[in-house]
C-alpha cells in the first residue's frame, strides 16, 4: 500500500462502509451466521441447558470450527468477494469487533455522521455483556467509547492511534436498551487530535469520554500491514 | 474474623470458581463456548463458501431457539453443577473477559500476585484486531476495567468504576501472550484507586489508572431487584 493510500486508510468512509454497504453472497451468510452466534452467545450465558444437549452442541461446533480452518484464509481487504472490488476495506469493517456485522464479538454498533465533526453511535448490548447486575459492563462502555472518538477523530483527514482514552462513569448503564455515544471532535494541536463524548440512556448521562489521538508518522499502517503479513505467513490458523 | 477479612476472603474463593469444574454441564458449557471462541477467530479470517456459512448460519439459529426454551441460570441456582450467586462462581464464569463460560472472553487468566495485585496472561486472537496485526485499543480498556475491576475487589469492598485512564504506549500485538498487571495503590474512605498494566514480553503497550467508588450496600441490592424485575417482566 503506498503512503497516500494508507493515508486515506482509515477515514471516515471505511466505518461507514460495513453497515451501509450491502454485502453479497457468502458474505451475508456470514453475517447471517455472525448475527446467529451473538444471539447463542447471548443465551447461552442466561441458560441452565442440560448437560447433553451442550454437549452435543459443542461436538458440533468443534467439527465445525475444524472445517472453517480447512478453506483459505481471507485476506485483509478482501471481503464482498464476489462484487471482486479487491481492496475494498468494508471488509475490514465488518470484521470489526465493535462494529463488524460479520463479527460475533461486535455488539454491533453502528456510527452515523452528525455533523462536520461529530458522531453519534448507537447499541444495544445483551446478557454476554454483563457487568454490574443488569448494567453494560464498564470494559464495553470505554470500547465503544474508543471505537466512535477513533471514528469522529478521524473526520479531522489525519488518522492516527488512540493516545489517552479517559472515560468518567456517570450512572450505571442498562443492557437491553439503545444507547447512543454522542462524540465530536473538538480541537487539533500538532499531531495531537482533541475528541469527546457522552453516552445516553434516553435522557440519562450514563458516562463521559475524552481522548487525545495521535496522527500517525506516514508509512505506519503500512510497516503494521507488512509485519502483520509476515506474522501471518508464518502462523496457521 | 473482622469484617474486611471475611469479606477479602469471601472475594479470595472467586478465585477458586475460575478453576476448572470436574464434571456436569458446567464443563460443557465451557466447552460450548471454547469452541465458539474458536469458530468467531476463524470466520473472522476465512473465505468459507457460501453454502457452507449458510448451513451454519442455520443450525445456530435452530440451536439458539432451543436455547431459549431452557430455564434461565438464576443467580441464586444451587440445584445444579452451576456455582451461583452469592458464590459468584457464575458471575465469574460468564464475564465477558475473563469467563471461560463465555464466547466473548479471549479469556484473561488471572492469578494474585499478593493481596493488593494481580497478573493476567491473555492470547488475543484475529477477533479482536483493530490497528494491523494489533489489538484493537477498545478491548485493551475494557482488559483494563476487569483487572482493575477485579484487583480493587481486594481491598475488602469492592466498588464500580469512577474513573479509567488508558495511556497507549505502543502496539500490542495478536496471537501473543501477553501480561496485565492490576494493582492497588491506596484506599481514601469509599475511594480506591488503582494502577495497571499491559506488556508483550518486556515492552510496555499500555497503562491505565483505575477509581474505583464503593457503592452503598442497598444501590447493588437495587441494581440486582431491578434485573430480576426485568428478567421476569413480560
Amino acid at each position: 500500500m503506498s503512503d497516500e493510500a494508507s493515508a486515506t486508510f482509515d477515514r471516515k468512509a471505511h466505518w461507514e462502509l460495513s453497515p451501509e454497504k450491502e454485502a453479497m453472497g457468502a458474505w451475508v451468510q456470514k453475517r447471517r451466521l455472525a448475527s446467529a452466534m451473538r444471539e447463542v452467545i447471548g443465551r447461552l450465558v442466561q441458560s441452565n441447558a442440560p448437560e447433553e444437549e451442550l454437549r452435543t452442541a459443542a461436538d458440533a461446533l468443534e467439527r465445525y470450527a475444524d472445517r472453517l480452518a480447512s478453506h483459505p484464509r481471507l485476506k485483509r481487504y478482501e471481503g464482498f468477494a464476489e462484487s471482486s472490488n479487491a481492496g475494498d476495506v468494508g471488509a475490514f469493517f465488518d470484521q470489526s469487533p465493535l462494529i463488524g456485522l460479520a463479527n460475533p464479538l461486535a455488539p454491533p454498533i453502528r456510527i452515523e455522521t452528525t455533523g462536520r465533526k461529530s458522531a453519534v453511535g448507537t447499541a444495544v448490548f445483551g446478557p454476554a455483556y454483563e457487568g454490574p447486575p443488569g448494567c453494560v459492563h464498564g470494559g464495553f462502555v470505554a470500547a465503544a467509547f474508543d471505537e466512535v472518538l477513533g471514528y469522529v477523530h478521524s473526520l479531522a483527514g489525519t488518522p492516527g492511534f488512540t493516545g489517552t482514552l479517559t472515560i468518567q462513569y456517570r450512572s450505571p448503564t442498562p443492557l437491553h436498551t439503545e444507547l447512543a455515544f454522542r462524540c465530536q471532535l473538538d480541537r487539533l494541536e500538532g499531531r495531537k487530535i482533541f475528541a469527546s463524548g457522552q453516552a445516553f440512556a434516553g435522557e440519562r448521562l450514563c458516562a463521559e469520554a475524552s481522548a487525545v489521538f495521535i496522527a500517525a508518522r506516514p508509512g505506519v499502517f503500512k510497516d503494521l500491514l507488512e509485519a502483520r503479513q509476515e506474522r501471518e505467513t508464518e502462523r496457521t490458523p | 474474623m473482622s469484617d474486611r477479612a471475611e469479606r477479602q476472603r469471601e472475594f479470595v474463593d472467586r478465585w477458586e470458581a475460575l478453576k476448572p469444574p470436574t464434571s456436569g454441564a458446567w464443563v460443557q458449557k465451557r466447552r460450548l463456548a471454547t469452541a465458539m471462541r474458536r469458530v468467531i477467530s476463524r470466520m473472522v479470517q476465512s473465505n468459507a463458501p457460501e453454502a457452507e456459512l449458510r448451513r451454519a448460519a442455520e443450525a445456530l439459529e435452530r440451536y439458539s431457539q432451543r436455547l431459549a426454551s431452557h430455564p434461565r441460570l438464576r443467580r441464586g441456582d444451587r440445584d445444579s453443577s452451576v456455582p451461583a450467586e452469592p458464590d459468584v462462581g457464575t458471575f465469574v464464569d460468564q464475564s465477558p473477559f475473563l469467563g471461560m463460560a463465555n464466547p466473548l472472553s479471549p479469556p484473561i487468566s488471572l492469578h494474585e500476585k499478593d493481596e493488593w495485585c494481580v497478573a493476567g496472561r491473555v492470547r488475543y486472537g484475529a477477533a479482536y484486531e483493530g490497528p494491523p496485526g494489533c489489538v484493537h485499543g477498545g478491548f485493551i480498556a475494557a482488559a483494563f476495567d476487569e483487572v482493575l475491576g477485579f484487583v480493587q475487589g481486594m481491598s475488602g469492598a469492592p466498588g464500580f468504576t469512577g474513573t479509567l485512564t488508558v495511556r497507549y504506549r505502543a502496539p500490542a500485538p495478536l496471537h501473543r501472550e501477553l501480561t496485565l498487571i492490576g494493582e492497588i495503590l491506596h484506599v481514601e474512605g469509599r475511594k480506591i484507586f488503582t494502577a495497571g498494566r499491559l506488556l508483550a514480553g518486556e515492552t510496555l503497550c499500555a497503562e491505565a489508572e483505575g477509581l474505583f467508588i464503593t457503592p452503598h450496600p442497598e444501590q447493588y441490592q437495587r441494581m440486582v431487584d431491578a434485573r430480576e424485575r426485568r428478567e421476569q417482566g413480560p
